[in-house]
């Protein structure tokens, strides 16, 4: 079953976000300046605050930050809450104006998907991400026999899933490329009707500040609604902002 | 005279830094910090107004910004001003990593928001250019990860490393 056809096209931003990530408690962040101990001379640069250290980091693409996250306990805290996050796309979003398109390609011989832009001169310059991060190895290649579709994108992050015979979702991927971060949401339970059509979507909710996977279910000539199920947890490995629930 | 009635008449005000130099400077031209402004308004144009965060240099380096962002007289800047400002806030900035955060803690004390972005900007362009270790060295930071701790943060991303 070769073959790698495009299963999907998206927006992408030219710098995505720094989700993804784990929360953690921030400290205090400062420049501490063990130079100046003992001389006359006492510099402002000394102490810088959080709120400036926020500003100046939000300003660096993304493979910079997970690089920074050594500099220091404080730098790593701060890189990672959610109001960082936050801070970042924003700034990321309001700089791009002009997003290139994206191709999101599933490889069933080598359990991959790959991702590629449209634009040939970003492809001539080399990996619109840092390689490897424009492509992820499927964990469960015994669930390959489906071909992975892109049900949506929001803010840089993807989401991936297959669809059996009877338009059910099994395997489901919730994929960042820019930070190398994937997550496989388990499987729902929730029973379905095969007389009955269903369609997903996936999208960002800003009053709960959550990404969400739905499902909408319809007989074939009417419109029934929808009905929430209980959220899916994504496991220990809790990332920023991400919980998934399904309705039907 | 009164405060208030000196305030309505006052061109210039007097600023002092935490070592106690005095700068004078045109009303309008402080203004460009949100700070200064919110205190002229409040009628403390009649002294001298305290700048207590700030070394005489530094303060020195704010009030050269002040003068080029103070607003013109003759209406709105010209497309051919806003590029010579541009460039001037390029040279501005070229300077050594200690003035850089000197003048950039400045912009935050005294709300001064273009300052903060042209500052934060060239900042994060160090930033962006150097190594870990030569950041903490740049802005003496202390690495706080034990050698365990740090080695296992960076197996964790090995790729932002490559």
């Amino acid at each position: 079953m070769a073959g790698s056809p495009p299963v999907g096209r998206m927006k992408q931003t030219t710098t995505p976000p720094a989700a993804f990530l784990s929360k953690q408690a921030s400290g205090l962040l400062l420049f501490r300046s063990s130079s100046f101990v003992g001389k006359k001379k006492q510099t402002m640069s000394d102490c810088l605050p959080k709120e400036v250290i926020t500003d100046i980091l939000s300003r660096l693409p993304v493979k910079s930050l997970m690089r920074f996250r050594c500099v220091s306990k404080a730098w790593c805290s701060l890189i990672s809450t959610p109001n960082f996050i936050s801070t970042h796309l924003n700034r990321s979003l309001s700089n791009s104006p002009h997003q290139p398109y994206l191709f999101v390609c599933h490889c069933w011989t080598l359990h991959t998907v790959l991702l590629y832009p449209s634009d040939p001169e970003i492809e001539q310059k080399g990996d619109f991400f840092a390689n490897p991060s424009d492509r992820i190895e499927l964990r469960d290649p015994s669930n390959n026999e489906y071909s992975l579709h892109l049900v949506g994108s929001s803010n840089g992050l993807l989401c991936l899933a297959t669809l059996n015979f009877d338009n059910e979702v099994g395997l489901c991927v919730l994929w960042n490329p820019s930070i190398q971060k994937a997550i496989y949401l388990p499987k729902p339970n929730l029973g379905f009707d095969r007389s009955l059509n269903k369609s997903f979507g996936f999208g960002y909710e800003p009053t709960t500040d959550d990404y969400k996977l739905v499902r909408l279910v319809y007989p074939d000539t009417d419109y029934i609604g929808f009905k929430t199920v209980p959220p899916l947890s994504t496991g220990p490995h809790t990332l920023h902002g991400v919980v998934a629930s399904f309705a039907m | 005279m009164s405060s208030t009635l000196c305030c309505s008449f006052a061109k210039n005000v007097t600023l002092r830094s935490s070592d106690g130099q005095t700068f004078e400077v045109e009303e309008a031209a402080a203004q460009v910090s949100q700070t200064i402004k919110r205190m002229i308004e409040d009628g403390c144009t009649g002294s001298v107004i305290p700048v207590p965060n700030l070394t005489g240099p530094v303060l020195a380096l704010v009030i050269e910004y002040f003068k080029k962002h103070s607003p013109p007289s003759d209406g709105c800047p010209t497309a051919l001003l806003e590029m010579e400002i541009k460039d001037w806030d390029a040279k501005f900035v070229a300077v050594d990593n200690d003035t850089l955060l000197d003048l950039t803690l400045a912009a935050h004390y005294l709300e001064i928001q273009g300052l903060l972005d042209l500052t934060c900007h060239r900042v994060a362009d160090i930033l962006n250019d150097n190594s870990v270790e030569k950041i903490r060295e740049i802005f003496h930071i202390k690495n706080d990860f034990t050698p365990e701790e740090e080695a296992e943060e960076r197996s964790k991303i090995q790729w932002a490393f490559e």
